[in-house]
């Protein structure tokens, strides 16, 4: 009888103790958070210290039942350090900042060619922060100009604008789509080096545009590869999954416009006396989309040449980016990956100077079948008068 | 607790039928003259004015009629009782209750000498017959059958299966179950409770069908009730469940004859009490609060889809609440960004707390399902324009709360009706329960509070049957009729753990259909 009170004391002295931690220290309400969505990262002018700069939305407060209105801003600042840098925010936000929905992470030219390391370590050792942002470098210009620049057209946020316009690679092929993650992964890989988008600024109504490959040595900007350099690069890492080729065709001498409906590239390498080979093979499925004269296609002779011109076109692009990596000496490609894993013997030999002197005398020996599908819904073009 | 709860029950017990016991313990019977007897029983009823005592003489001989006003029916007192009397009237026969019992038209006649069970029959509505000169009396039945007519019952609506529902006669109501098992295996146990009410419990089970044990355990548990009154099942549903203090019902409540029956089939066994429509079927398990009786009537199709959305709407019902408050204020980074802003600018300017403003809006929800229930019909807008208007437009326009919390709330509100009625009041309170856990400790309090309402509901059980059976302990073999409801054609087999006979069907054939070509 008396031990039964004593009990329910205890639990109900339990139950209160747990009512009052609410607020415990990962609660926080969403007012309270200042959600980042997009990052820049540039070293300060002095060049000792981190510019980093946010983009985080501002709601206006909900009235009636008119959901808030949404506006960008924008906020910089400088320290030492990126997390010192993370905290100088507190001293002027009166939020603090919410870091799980960052889209991407722009890094200048110049923070980009002295080390990126100090983001990546960042990002891929808080628990807060996640590797899924797109990873955007900045071409001859400051990030945080992009990110201020930018007035979004489709977007009110900026950052989500830029995402979206990585997200639409697929129907350009042009530029990588490599996210931190997959960043961190090539860094720490052996044989394959780290590769980021390309974001310049643009004139006329357009703020900026995503274009190119930056490419790595190690944690730095080694290089830039161009539009078609880029192509053939996704080509060579089987990263096309749309697109389109212009092709010569020379017989004719008539221009045409092939849409990539699927790609696919199997990588194969052959050593022949210390001469290694790149072999991929590359299936590609196109349709014709445009032509600028009229020509037949439906004769098999025709549709022979015209798969013989767009192959030869395909081979240029995967020529220009492979002599342009090995230019730059960087195997963004992942040939040296490939070696170690299938032939760990010979990887060996060849790891400690891969990049300066295997990688730029590899050659290239692609295997490219293309098949032309369709020719959209016209089969004989009109003939002109 | 329990210790203390019990000791408290038997000195209550004590107390109220100390008087009552040592009355009733000698015996009294009646007498030899007439008008001693009707002093006897006017006494014992302490003269009440609704006692209605007719004198007649059959024959020369005294004889009287003692029943109640309206609780007998008089036109019966006239048609069994005095015309047969009257009109048998013969000089040469010796008038006895013998004779007499030969004589009345009435359904159910019995002699009785003790007093206390006339006095007992008197209260049920029956007639005593006092004849000059017998130490014995006849009993009639002349009870006044009128009660409301069968009708749908409003918390078990159909769509396709019958319409009928149960009414306050106990009689009636075993007669609707009997009407649809028309087989001698058919078991009926009567037993009076309530010693102030003395209201009929009939005990209902297919011999054969129903395992002997539950039986026994239903007999048992209810010998054991000690009550003044029994006005509804209810109050000796509390006595024979399991599990007392759980928030969740081990008994089922019916108000269809048609579930009743169902059940019985499956090896339940169904306890009806007089005066009330809702009848219990003993063992309840956890699935029965998403079988409805249109699931057996309509094809499988229809039955599983509608299964399974009643089964998310209770996932909906509990967690909601309190999985919003725990994203959004824990792990915010688990929404999508566009999402996220959506959430975020809802929420701009609302002065309080997520957890305080989806408490609120639950309790209003409550208060406007309370009121809504029992305000008088005529004005029984108001409720709903006060309610959907004022309240959940005013607040938003406001800024008092959120729009996505009155989302929430609704949702709640909607699915915790697509479950069993008897649930309601705990869905309120395990949804108070989750919403604390996510509060708290967000995602992972929610996932403690989940464990352990897993864990209890796994440790209580329902007259010997595990509540969660058949998915822990899990049988397999009475999936068919869980998650999915399959044709009937494929369920050969009855509830594991429920039946003595396991065989429903002994064949189980396909249909197929063949129409010969001509």
């Amino acid at each position: 009888m008396i031990k039964q009170p004593k009990i329910i004391t205890i639990l109900l002295i339990i139950f209160i103790l747990l009512l009052i931690p609410i607020g415990c220290w990962d609660n926080k309400e969403l007012e309270e958070r200042a959600i980042v969505l997009g990052v820049a990262v540039d070293s300060s002018k002095t060049g000792d210290e981190i510019l980093l700069t946010v983009e985080l939305p501002k709601f206006e407060a909900a009235g009636g039942n008119q959901a808030g209105q949404v506006e960008p801003v924008i906020m910089s600042n400088a320290g030492p350090a990126i997390f010192n840098t993370i905290r100088n925010f507190t001293f002027s936000l009166g939020k603090k900042l919410f870091w799980g929905n960052v889209a991407v992470v722009i890094v200048s030219q110049d923070f980009a060619s002295k080390s990126i390391y100090p983001l990546i370590d960042f990002f891929a050792r808080d628990p807060e922060l996640r590797l899924s942002p797109f990873l955007v470098v900045a071409k001859d210009n400051n990030a945080n100009n992009i990110l201020k620049g930018i007035k979004g057209q489709t977007e009110t946020m900026a950052s989500q604008q830029i995402l979206g316009t990585i997200k639409s690679q697929k129907e350009t092929g042009e530029f990588a789509t490599d996210n931190l993650h997959d960043f961190f992964e090539k860094l720490q890989a052996p044989g394959i080096q780290p590769v980021a988008s390309v974001i310049e600024q643009a004139g006329g109504d357009k703020s900026y545009v995503v274009k190119g490959v930056a490419v790595f040595r190690e944690d730095r900007v080694a290089g830039w590869l161009e539009m078609k350099e880029a192509k053939g690069y996704n080509w060579l890492t089987d990263n096309i999954k749309g697109g389109l080729i212009k092709v010569d065709y020379e017989q004719e001498k008539a221009v045409l416009v092939m849409e990539i409906v699927r790609s696919s590239t199997k990588p194969e390498i052959q050593i022949v006396n210390e001469q290694i080979i790149f072999k991929p093979t590359i299936k590609v499925v196109v349709n014709i989309a445009e032509m600028d004269r009229a020509i037949d296609i439906t004769s098999q002779k025709s549709r022979e040449n015209l798969k013989k011109a767009t192959e030869g076109e395909i081979r240029e692009y995967l020529e220009g980016a492979l002599s342009k990596l090995q230019d730059i000496k960087s195997d963004a490609i992942g040939i040296g990956e490939y070696i170690y894993r299938n032939n760990p013997a010979y990887w060996k030999t060849v790891e400690a100077d891969w990049d300066a002197e295997y990688f730029p005398l590899v050659k290239l020996e692609p295997d490219i079948n293309v098949s032309i599908r369709h020719s959209g819904l016209m089969l004989k073009p009109t003939r002109l008068r | 607790m329990k210790k203390l709860m019990k000791q408290l029950k038997k000195a209550a017990y004590k107390k109220m039928f100390s008087s009552q016991q040592e009355t009733t313990k000698k015996e009294i019977t009646l007498e030899v003259s007439l008008a001693q007897n009707r002093h006897l029983i006017k006494n014992a009823l302490g003269n009440s004015s609704d006692i209605i005592i007719r004198n007649l003489t059959v024959n020369g001989v005294q004889c009287s009629l003692v029943y109640i006003a309206d609780l007998a029916d008089e036109n019966k007192v006239q048609e069994y009782i005095v015309e047969p009397l009257i009109k048998n009237f013969n000089d040469k026969e010796h008038i006895s209750l013998n004779w007499l019992s030969n004589k009345v038209a009435s359904p159910k006649v019995r002699f009785e000498e003790r007093l206390d069970e006339i006095l007992q029959s008197i209260n049920a509505g029956q007639t005593v017959l006092l004849l000059e000169g017998e130490t014995a009396a006849l009993i009639l039945e002349t009870l006044d059958e009128q009660y409301r007519s069968v009708t749908m019952p409003p918390t078990e609506l159909v769509v396709r299966g019958p319409h009928e529902g149960f009414i306050e006669s106990i009689n009636k109501n075993v007669g609707m179950v009997r009407k649809r098992l028309k087989t001698p295996n058919f078991r009926v146990i009567d037993k009076q409770l309530g010693l102030y009410t003395n209201t009929s419990i009939n005990i209902c089970y297919i011999d054969g069908i129903a395992k002997d044990e539950v039986v026994e355990e239903v007999k048992k548990r209810l010998d054991q009730i000690e009550l003044d009154g029994v006005l509804e099942s209810g109050y000796i549903e509390e006595f024979i469940e399991d599990a007392p203090f759980s928030p969740f019902p081990t008994i089922g409540i019916t108000q269809k004859p048609d579930v009743v029956a169902a059940k019985l089939l499956e090896g339940r066994v169904a306890i009806f009490c007089d005066g009330t429509p809702a009848i219990m079927t003993v063992p309840f398990l956890f699935i029965e609060n998403f079988q409805t009786a249109d699931d057996y009537y309509n094809r499988p199709y229809f039955s599983s889809i509608f299964r399974l959305i009643r089964l998310i709407s209770i996932f909906i019902s509990f967690m909601l609440p309190s999985l919003y408050v725990a994203i959004v204020n824990y792990h915010p980074d688990f929404l999508p960004t566009d999402f996220l802003m959506t959430i975020a600018s809802a929420s701009q300017g609302v002065p309080f707390p997520k957890v305080i403003e989806v408490l609120f809006m639950g309790l209003i929800f409550e208060i406007l399902r309370e009121a809504g229930l029992r305000i008088p019909t005529p004005i029984g807008q108001t409720v709903s324009i006060v309610g959907a208007l004022v309240l959940g437009e005013a607040a938003v326009g406001a800024g008092l709360v959120g729009q996505p919390v009155i989302i929430v709330t609704a949702l709640v509100a909607i699915s915790s009706f697509a479950v069993n009625f008897s649930l309601t009041a705990t869905l309120i309170l395990m949804r108070l329960v989750f919403l604390m856990g996510g509060a708290v400790l967000g995602l992972f309090g929610v996932n403690v509070v989940f464990l352990a309402l897993i864990i209890h509901l796994a440790s209580i059980r329902s007259f010997g049957v595990n509540f969660l059976s058949p998915l822990a302990p899990m049988a397999v073999s009475s999936w068919k009729d869980t998650f999915l409801r399959l044709p009937w054609w494929l369920m050969g087999t009855r509830p594991t753990r429920l039946s003595e006979n396991p065989v429903r069907q002994k064949k189980i054939k396909q249909p197929k259909q063949v129409i010969a070509d001509d």
